[in-house]
């Protein structure tokens, strides 16, 4: 009985002249989205494998260990999926001067907008009149008339629409995959189709949910026109205002100072608050310690010189104030570092907290949680970014501790080797970034689809019970 | 085959849309139930179907109770709304397809869905045309064709003659005839006098949610009943 | 009749549920963009007294916009602190914030309201205008009274659309008085009056919207098509062709990154610096620092000029494709009005690159004196109109001028049956 209902609804809606339309629109801006950022992607990789030539030449060419660190720091490889997933917009990182600023004015569309805005909006519009819609029809007072029972055919609604939905876009996300792998630049691996394979399986919880949340609504009303206002306003809530407000929010709630602050505090510490306990405690040695000789503090640089070269009790006494006075800088310098480090360390820690406080937030919206998903996925998301970050360090300090080696190792073999001569560093460390195998990706994305799928259950378990006490008359 | 005992409905605002309604159709015959807007007659209907929950009584279908096991009541029953738009993008067949299909029957063939068709007087074009060009005329005969199709020993309509075409509302009584011979007892809402006394065994006026009085076909060839209609409505009144 | 008309939309629609719970949404999205958009602010302010170059100091940030709260665009970008050095300009890395949740989604603002939330309330305010009434019957009733079809079409265009903009403007009146009574906000004149360009902007915007879910309303017959027809426009409109054509723009415009162009003015600064050191062991003369700094200066002006003509080619590329959409135009004209947009963006980079080549040789202690301070004001609402806006103007009202013109030549010959 089940496969009638669902067949029914899947040939209403694939005789329905409006939601074939919806379907080519769809089929075609997923397409059209794929095939450009196709090219975008091969330009990026282009550039990217150029930039990498260029510095790798410099390196052998100019390794001058001065001011190697200029041109040592590794740029990023565009992701594989950049066709699919964008992820955190590189390009609308303002770091330089010469950004293009159009980035941060305009978003880009990518099957991640086109999912989670789109896709979710014709969800709605399909399923909102799935239950109103039939009752003003007369419909459901028919269907129920006949000995089908109600769960059966809320179920049948539910998969039918679902199905539907999902029909088009993975024929509009395949013929994509298709072109990305006639593709010459783009090479596929066994993985690729992992990755794939979960990002259309997260498209489909998410549109699942919304379909859900249609039919919540539409079993919640007596006409269609306000089941349409309601899951509208429901996902202009879920979509449109709770992703983009929660980073705002949480930055009100939890706040933090500012980098900026920090710095300059930081700045503070380490060398006018250091000058000034520096200068606290010298004098104070001179009352003490060295209170003997007090007296050098009034002494030219030619006097001091001379005593020290005339007078050998003196002398040995200032080696003891010099290694004193070294003792005491390093100290300063170490305390002084120390608190520095442990601001620097709460302020990585609140920051981390605000971000994981806005991620909270945003995960009260099905949206947030596809979109990190995703971009976990492609491994374009917060996650790798993170990996990134650690990685990318850690290769640069060993890169540095590289060049220290190589520049002492010359310093010994010709006292005369200056930082400004030339270092060979051919035998230099390589970056090589370490993807997350799929395995741990799918550990990583395990929360947001979750919690996805839990929209989905109380979605649909709130449009079940809705559509049992459902008044038909 | 159709029985209400002790039927009443409240609903949750307080009103008593049906009062300790008792009637009993046998095979073989078409009852009425007359009355104006709100007299409770579609509310009866509902509470066979169990669209709604009865607050006391009870309505059974061949024998079985409608509000303790409807799904198995629903079996046995068949239901003609008043305005049914039906699926727009479907055919006449396919709608007739979809909901026998709805009712455990899937063995039926392109032809039977014709021949169904034609016994309600469905012109031959209109088989395999989209319903949402039908006139209202023509998606009540399909209704009645799903109805049909459904091979329930009872049949309940709610108004259907109401909007329809004096040629089609007397090939709509013709056909209540054949299905009469045919062996279905027969519940019909309606608020036209005329076309009760025309198809009905026995009729049944109500007002307030109370059948007030009863009358059989051999009753009313002596007695006038849109008189009696009117005079039942004002004396209810008065007794108001 | 018209005003009859009209009248009969607000009140039928007034006490209506769709009326009570758009504006409600509304109004609570008015409130949660201005406190975050304030909250924002005073971000941008702290660190704009905390970075703040002293006086002598070659480095420049300017003053941050309150119109920002309304509409945020480039404004981050705008309030960055540029460190000016023999090396060229760079951007200080640590106004970006830590919380990179901000990346992965829009900005709530104003903006955000008015082009996507408010063109949606139009949408559902209008799509129902005809066909509804034809559903219903009443549109037959209408008919039958002698009243001229132009009046009740646009009737129904102007009341509904006053149904909407009404509460709209009541609540950014409001949302206006809020921000100028809050501490750390100074109010000027030109305050209100670029506020005031907002609100008719977002004025034309509804109205256009209103008119071109009349228009669907009046060209289809039922209002379930009608419905679905103008949510596919909306969504062409908000979502589809901007963020389409940015990167449409982009595979048509070959611009290389940023970090491309970065990186060549880093090889030949480096390349200077060697160059230096190899004249200094060969014969030294005094004159190598100059000579240097000169090298530097030359590349990256080279490098400008290679590049600007470009990015240029880009933004234009950009935004001749994203006016094709009503919204898109709106969003360039909003920020710019608001001083926080691409004009501004680019006037503010070259008084800058201005600013530095005058005092080049003071900045490098190749001559006497400290550099001037940068002084900038951002651009008055005259300037941002006859410079870019108009444009933007055009589109907006060239759509909402064809939607009104198409709803009235639909309506004229509509079938009432």
């Amino acid at each position: 009985m089940l496969r009638v209902l669902i067949r029914k609804e899947l040939l209403d809606n694939l005789l329905n002249l409006r939601f074939i339309a919806l379907c080519v629109v769809a089929i075609l801006l997923i397409f059209s989205s794929i095939v450009v950022l196709t090219g975008l992607h091969n330009e990026d990789a282009g550039d990217y494998h150029n930039r990498l030539n260029t510095q790798d030449a410099f390196i052998d060419r100019y390794g001058h260990s001065n001011r190697i660190s200029w041109m040592s720091s590794i740029p990023r490889e565009p992701s594989r999926y950049q066709p699919l997933v964008l992820g955190i917009d590189r390009d609308a990182a303002q770091e330089n001067f010469v950004n293009n600023p159009v980035p941060v004015l305009l978003s880009k569309l990518d099957l991640v907008v086109i999912v989670s805005i789109i896709m979710s909006l014709i969800a709605i519009v399909l399923s909102h009149n799935a239950i109103a819609g039939e009752r003003e029809d007369g419909l459901l007072k028919l269907m129920l008339s006949t000995s089908i029972s109600r769960s059966t055919i809320v179920l049948g609604k539910f998969i039918g629409g679902v199905v539907t939905l999902i029909i088009p876009f993975s024929l509009g996300v395949l013929l994509g995959l298709a072109y990305i792998s006639i593709d010459a630049d783009v090479r596929l691996q066994f993985m690729d189709f992992g990755v794939f394979g979960l990002l259309l399986a997260l498209s489909y919880i998410y549109i699942t949910a919304f379909y859900a949340l249609g039919l919540l609504f539409s079993a919640r009303s007596r006409t269609s026109s306000v089941a349409v206002l309601k899951s509208l306003f429901a996902w202009v809530v879920l979509v449109l205002v709770l992703p983009n407000v929660s980073p705002f929010l949480a930055a009100q709630i939890y706040s933090i100072p500012s980098r900026a602050k920090i710095d300059l505090e930081l700045n503070k510490i380490e060398s006018d608050d250091r000058d000034e306990i520096l200068r606290k405690r010298i004098q104070l040695m001179f009352q003490t310690t060295f209170s003997d000789l007090a007296f050098i503090r009034s002494m030219t640089k030619p006097e001091l010189q001379k005593k020290l070269t005339d007078d050998s009790a003196f002398r040995e006494r200032y080696a003891q104030y010099q290694k004193a006075f070294d003792d005491l800088v390093r100290d300063v310098n170490r305390e002084q570092r120390r608190i520095a480090n442990a601001i620097r360390e709460s302020f990585d820690n609140q920051s981390h907290r605000q971000e994981d406080f806005a991620t909270a937030l945003a995960s009260l919206s099905p949206l947030s949680n596809f979109v990190f998903a995703a971009t976990d996925v492609a491994d374009v998301g917060l996650h790798s970014d993170t990996e990134w970050g650690s990685q990318s360090s850690a290769y640069n300090r060993a890169f540095g501790d590289y060049v220290e080696l190589r520049y002492n190792e010359e310093k010994k073999k010709n006292p005369a080797f200056t930082s400004n001569d030339y270092l060979d560093l051919r035998a230099r460390p390589r970056f090589q970034f370490q993807q997350m195998p799929l395995s741990a990706r799918i550990e990583r994305i395990l929360i947001p689809a979750g919690i996805l799928m839990v929209f989905n259950l109380l979605f649909f378990a709130g449009a079940f019970v809705s559509f049992l006490r459902y008044d038909v008359r | 085959m159709i029985q209400a005992t002790d039927l009443t409905k409240r609903y949750e605002d307080n009103l008593l849309a049906l009062d300790h309604l008792n009637l009993t159709i046998q095979p073989n015959q078409i009852y009425c139930l007359l009355g104006a807007n709100g007299a409770g007659k579609t509310t009866t209907i509902n509470l066979f179907f169990n669209f709604i929950e009865p607050t006391s009584g009870t309505a059974t279908i061949n024998g079985i109770d409608c509000a303790k096991n409807p799904i198995e009541a629903k079996k046995h029953a068949a239901y003609v709304s008043e305005n049914v738009m039906l699926y727009g993008n479907f055919t006449a067949r396919q709608n007739l397809d979809f909901f026998t299909s709805l009712t455990g029957r899937n063995n039926l063939k392109k032809e039977d869905f014709y021949g169904v068709m034609q016994e309600v007087g469905l012109p031959e074009r209109a088989f395999e045309q989209r319903v949402k060009t039908f006139s209202k005329g023509m998606r009540q005969k399909l209704g009645i064709a799903i109805a049909i199709l459904k091979q329930a020993p009872a049949l309940l309509l709610d108004e259907p003659t109401s909007g329809l075409d004096p040629k089609a509302a007397a090939d709509f009584v013709d056909l209540l005839f054949k299905l009469r011979s045919e062996g279905k007892a027969i519940l019909m809402s309606t608020h036209d006098v005329f076309r009760a006394k025309e198809v009905a065994d026995r009729v049944g006026i109500m007002k307030g949610g109370m059948l007030i009085t009863e009358k059989t076909k051999e009753d009313l060839q002596y007695e006038d009943l849109e008189k009696l209609y009117l005079k039942y409505m004002e004396v209810s009144q008065i007794a108001d | 009749m018209i005003w009859r008309i009209a009248k009969k939309e607000i009140l039928e629609n007034l006490l209506s549920y769709r009326f009570f719970i758009l504006t409600g949404l509304l109004a609570l999205l008015m409130l949660v963009a201005v406190i975050v958009g304030y909250g924002d602010f005073l971000q941008r302010v702290e660190n704009f007294e905390i970075l703040r170059p002293a006086p002598g100091s070659p480095n420049i940030i300017i003053e941050p916009t309150p119109m920002s709260i309304l509409a945020k665009g480039l404004e981050a970008n705008l309030t960055r602190l540029h460190e000016i050095s023999m090396l060229g300009i760079q951007i200080q890395q640590n106004q970006q914030s830590v919380n990179r949740i901000f990346a992965l989604f829009a900005v709530p603002d104003m903006l955000f309201i008015i082009k996507v939330v408010l063109a949606l309330i139009a949408i559902l305010f209008s799509f129902d205008a005809i066909a509804f009434e034809k559903e219903q019957g009443t549109l037959k009733l209408l008919l039958s009274n002698g009243i001229r079809r132009p009046s009740i079409i646009l009737g129904k265009v102007f009341g509904r659309f006053a149904l909407v903009f009404v509460p709209f403007a009541m609540l950014f009146l409001l949302a206006l008085l809020a921000i100028s009574l809050l501490p750390a906000i100074a109010v000027t004149g030109t305050f209100w009056l670029k506020n005031f360009a907002l609100l008719l902007s977002a004025c034309v915007y509804t109205l256009l919207f209103t008119a071109a879910g009349t228009f669907v309303s009046s060209a289809v017959h039922r209002s379930s098509t009608s419905m679905v027809i103008s949510l596919t426009l909306w969504l062409l409109f908000v979502f589809v062709i901007p963020n389409f054509g940015t990167l449409l723009a982009k595979s048509l415009s070959a611009v290389p990154t940023s970090e491309r162009i970065e990186m060549e003015g880093r090889l030949s600064t480096i390349q200077a610096i060697y160059e230096r050191i190899q004249r200094e062991k060969e014969s030294r003369d005094g004159s190598e620092h100059r000579r240097m700094i000169q090298q530097i200066r030359e590349s990256t002006l080279r490098l400008l000029e290679l590049y600007q003509p470009k990015m240029n080619s880009l933004t234009q590329l950009t935004k001749a494709i994203v006016r094709f959409s009503p919204s898109g135009a709106l969003h360039f004209l909003m920020t710019d009005v608001a001083n926080t947009g691409l004009y501004e963006e680019a006037r503010m980079k070259d008084a800058v690159v201005q600013h530095v080549n005058r005092n080049f040789g003071r900045i490098n202690h190749l001559e006497q004196g400290s550099p001037d301070t940068f002084l900038y004001t951002r651009s008055s609402l005259s300037e941002v109109l006859a410079e870019t806006a108009f444009v933007d103007i055009l589109v907006v009202f060239f759509y909402t001028v064809f939607f009104i013109g198409a709803a009235y030549m639909r309506f004229l010959v509509y079938d009432p049956r």
